[in-house]
C-alpha cells in the first residue's frame, strides 16, 4: 500500500529553474524544508525571489525541476499542506473596510477571528482599505496568519519581504510569530532583504541576479 | 502521428522538401483552375458571366470556415496537449483565414450587385461570414494584445476553441432569424444547380485553394520558427 | 459549496460599496434609450415597432463595456491568488462573481424597465415575458462576459478587447431575445424563444466556467 502524504514530511525542492519569458531567473535551486523549519531567501532586486515563492505557491509552474513532499510531488494548489501566500498586492479589495476584508478570509478559509490583535488591527480597523499606509496594510496581511483554526494544522508560510515597511515594534511581533509558529511544526519560507529570525538559525538561500 | 511532428527541426526540414512541390502543384491548379472558371466553362444562362465570381467565392468561403475550425483543433491540442508546433500554426492559420473571410464577403458582394441590384444583403449565408469575420479579428485581436506575443497564445486558443463551440449556434440563429424575417424570402445566394460542366472548374478551384492554404501556412510556420531560432542564438550570445 | 455563497457576499459587499456605478449603469442604459428615439423620430407607432429591439440593444451596449470591470479588479489586487489557496477550485468563485455581476446589473434594469415600457408606448402586460427573456439573456451575457473577461486580463486597452470579443459571441442571444419580443408584439406563443434562450444559457453555463478557471490561472501565471 502507498504511503500516504503526510503533512509532516519533508518540503524538497530540487533543481528548480524559473524562467520569465526568454530570460533565465532562478538557476537549479535547491533546498529541503522539513516540518519546523525556516528558509530565508536573499538577494538583490531581480534575483527571482518572488518567482520562487510563487512556484512554491503554485502561481507559476516551475520550469525544469520538482517540488515534493516526503515521496510524493508537491502540488501546492491541490494539496493537503495548507498555504498562506503573504506578498504585495495582498488580496485585499480596496472599497472595503480592513475588517471586512480580514473577516472575509476568515470565512472563506473556514476559520475565526483572532483572540488577540498582535499587530493592532483594531486601530484601523472601519477604515477603507485605500486610506490605509504600505505599513498598516502589511500588518493586516500579516494578521492573517493569526487565524485559527479548531486544531493546530502546520501550515506553510511564504512570505514575500514580510518586514519591508513594519516599525521596529511590529517586527518583533512578527519574529515572535513565526518563532511560534515553527515550534509547533509549521514552515516558514521567507524572502527579505533584512535579517529575520537569526537567532532561531534558518537555512539561507542566496539568489543572484542574472543579466 | 502528430507527436512524430512535435520536433520543430524535425518538421522544419519535411516541410522545407514539400514546399517547393506544393507550390507548383498549386500554382498549376490555380492556373487550370482559373483558366476554366473564367474561360472555358459556360456562362449561366440566367445570371450570364457573374456567374464565374460564384468560383471564387465558394471555394474562399469553405477555406474561411474550415480554417477557423482548424484554429480551434490547433487551440485544442496547443491547451489539452501542449503539442509546441500547435501555436505557430494557429498564429500563423489566422491571418489566412481572415483574408479569405474578407474574400468571401466581397466577392458574395460582387455577386449580389448584378444579380440582385444591391451591394449587400442580409441573408443567412452572408450574415453569418460577417459573423465569422468578427471571431477571426477578434482573435486576432486578443492574440496581439498583450506586451509579449507568447502571452496571448493560451487565451487566443481558449477563445478559439468557445467560438468554434458557438458557430453553430450562430448559424443556426442567424438562419432562424433570416428565415423568420423574410418568410416569403425569393433570394437565394448560390442555390443554382449546379451543372456538371461547372462542377469541375469549382473542384479544381476548391482544390487549388487548399494547396495555397497550406503553402502559405506551412510558409509562415517555418518563418516564425526561424524567427524564434534567431531570437534563441541572439539571447545566448 | 458554502464557499460559493462567501464569495457571493463579498462581491455582493463589493458591489453595495460600489453603489454608484450601478447608477451610472442605469443612467447609460437610459442614454441609449433616449438616442433612439432622438434619431429615429418620435412616431410611436414606429418606436412601438423597434421597441423591444431597442431595449435589447441599450442593454447589450450599456452592459458591456462593465465586464471588463469583472475579474480585473481582484486580479490587480491580488485575491485571485488567494483564492486558488481555497479548497475549491478557481471555477467556484468565477460562477460566484457572474452571478452576483449578474443579479447588480439585471435587477436595476428589470425594475426600470415599466418606466421604459412607458416611453416607448409598449403595452404593460407584455412587461413579464419582456422581462424573462431580458433575465435570461443577461445571464446568457454575463456568462460570456466572464469568459472575455477572464481573457483580456492584463492586456492592452482591455475594455475594448473585451467587447470586441463579446459581441460576436452574443449574437445568438440577441437574436434569440429580440425574436422573442418579435413574438410578442404579434401576440404569438413566447415559449419556444424562451426555451432556446434557457438551452443557450445551460450550454453557456457548462461552456463558461471552465473556460473562466483556464483564463484565471492562465492570467496568475503569466503575472
Amino acid at each position: 500500500m502507498v504511503a500516504l502524504q503526510s503533512i509532516d514530511d519533508e518540503l524538497f525542492l530540487s533543481k528548480v529553474s524559473i524562467f520569465r519569458g526568454h530570460k533565465l531567473i532562478v538557476d537549479e535551486i535547491s533546498f529541503r524544508l522539513p516540518a519546523g523549519g525556516i528558509c530565508l531567501l536573499q538577494g538583490p532586486n531581480g534575483a527571482g525571489k518572488t518567482s520562487l515563492l510563487r512556484v512554491v505557491a503554485g502561481f507559476l509552474p516551475a520550469n525544469a525541476g520538482v517540488l515534493s513532499l516526503g515521496a510524493h510531488l508537491f502540488n501546492p494548489v491541490t494539496s493537503i499542506l495548507p498555504i498562506w501566500y503573504i506578498g504585495a498586492p495582498f488580496g485585499f479589495h480596496p472599497s472595503l473596510t480592513a475588517a471586512k476584508n480580514l473577516s472575509q478570509i476568515a470565512s472563506m478559509r473556514n476559520l475565526s477571528l483572532p483572540i488577540d490583535d498582535s499587530f493592532h488591527i483594531k486601530d484601523f480597523a472601519d477604515q477603507p482599505l485605500r486610506t490605509l499606509s504600505s505599513g498598516q496594510l502589511q500588518r493586516l496581511a500579516l494578521s492573517q496568519l493569526l487565524l485559527r483554526k479548531d486544531s493546530h494544522t502546520p501550515d506553510l508560510w511564504l512570505l514575500d519581504e514580510p518586514n519591508s515597511a513594519l516599525d521596529s515594534y511590529h517586527c518583533l511581533v512578527l519574529e515572535t510569530m513565526i518563532e511560534e509558529h515553527v515550534r509547533s511544526g509549521g514552515r516558514v519560507i521567507a524572502a527579505t532583504h533584512q535579517p529575520l529570525c537569526e537567532h532561531l538559525s534558518p537555512e539561507i538561500i542566496q539568489l543572484e541576479a542574472r543579466k | 502521428m502528430f507527436d512524430y511532428f512535435a520536433n520543430p527541426t524535425r518538421f522544419s526540414k519535411i516541410a522545407r522538401l514539400i514546399l517547393p512541390w506544393l507550390e507548383i502543384i498549386s500554382v498549376a491548379c490555380l492556373g487550370y483552375g482559373l483558366y476554366l472558371a473564367l474561360l472555358s466553362s459556360p456562362a449561366d444562362y440566367q445570371q450570364g458571366d457573374a456567374v464565374r465570381i460564384m468560383y471564387i467565392h465558394v471555394p474562399a468561403a469553405w477555406i474561411a470556415l474550415s480554417s477557423y475550425l482548424l484554429l480551434g483543433i490547433c487551440a485544442f491540442f496547443f491547451l489539452i496537449w501542449r503539442h509546441p508546433l500547435a501555436e505557430i500554426a494557429a498564429r500563423s492559420i489566422a491571418p489566412i483565414g481572415t483574408g479569405f473571410a474578407v474574400i468571401t464577403l466581397i466577392t458574395g458582394s460582387l455577386w449580389g450587385k448584378p444579380i440582385w441590384g444591391v451591394w449587400w444583403v442580409w441573408d443567412g449565408r452572408l450574415t453569418s461570414m460577417l459573423i465569422l469575420f468578427f471571431f477571426f479579428v477578434g482573435y486576432l485581436a486578443l492574440s496581439n494584445a498583450f506586451e509579449q506575443t507568447e502571452r496571448g497564445a493560451r487565451p487566443a486558443a481558449i477563445l478559439a476553441l468557445i467560438g468554434c463551440i458557438n458557430l453553430p449556434i450562430v448559424k443556426f440563429s442567424v438562419d432562424w432569424w433570416h428565415t423568420l424575417h423574410q418568410p416569403a424570402s425569393i433570394m437565394r445566394s448560390g442555390g443554382i444547380a449546379i451543372d456538371s460542366s461547372m462542377l469541375w472548374p469549382l473542384f479544381t478551384l476548391f482544390v487549388a485553394f487548399q494547396l495555397l492554404f497550406i503553402v502559405i501556412v506551412l510558409t509562415r510556420m517555418l518563418t516564425v520558427l526561424n524567427e524564434r531560432k534567431l531570437q534563441s542564438r541572439m539571447i545566448r550570445s | 459549496m458554502l464557499i460559493f455563497w462567501h464569495y457571493f457576499k463579498r462581491e455582493f459587499e463589493i458591489s453595495i460599496s460600489q453603489a454608484t456605478d450601478i447608477l451610472s449603469q442605469i443612467g447609460f442604459f437610459m442614454l441609449i434609450m433616449v438616442l433612439f428615439p432622438l434619431a429615429l423620430g418620435p412616431d410611436p407607432d414606429q418606436l412601438k415597432q423597434f421597441g423591444i429591439a431597442i431595449i435589447w440593444i441599450a442593454a447589450f451596449v450599456s452592459i458591456v463595456p462593465a465586464y471588463e470591470r469583472l475579474f480585473s479588479d481582484d486580479y490587480t489586487h491580488g485575491f485571485i491568488e488567494k483564492a486558488l489557496h481555497n479548497a475549491q477550485p478557481l471555477g467556484c468563485y468565477a460562477a460566484a462573481k457572474c452571478f452576483c455581476f449578474f443579479l447588480v446589473t439585471t435587477v436595476p434594469l428589470l425594475i426600470i424597465l415599466p418606466v421604459i415600457c412607458l416611453m416607448i408606448g409598449i403595452n404593460s402586460s407584455l412587461y413579464f415575458e419582456i422581462a424573462l427573456s431580458l433575465l435570461l439573456g443577461m445571464l446568457g451575457m454575463t456568462l460570456l462576459g466572464g469568459i472575455a473577461s477572464g481573457l483580456v486580463l492584463g492586456a492592452r486597452r482591455a475594455a475594448i478587447l473585451g467587447a470586441v470579443l463579446i459581441l460576436p459571441l452574443s449574437l445568438p442571444i440577441l437574436i434569440f431575445g429580440t425574436m422573442s419580443g418579435l413574438a410578442l408584439m404579434e401576440s404569438e406563443p413566447i415559449k419556444p424563444h424562451l426555451y432556446l434562450l434557457i438551452a443557450l444559457d445551460l450550454c453557456l453555463i457548462v461552456i463558461s466556467i471552465p473556460a473562466m478557471q483556464l483564463g484565471l490561472k492562465n492570467a496568475i501565471e503569466n503575472d
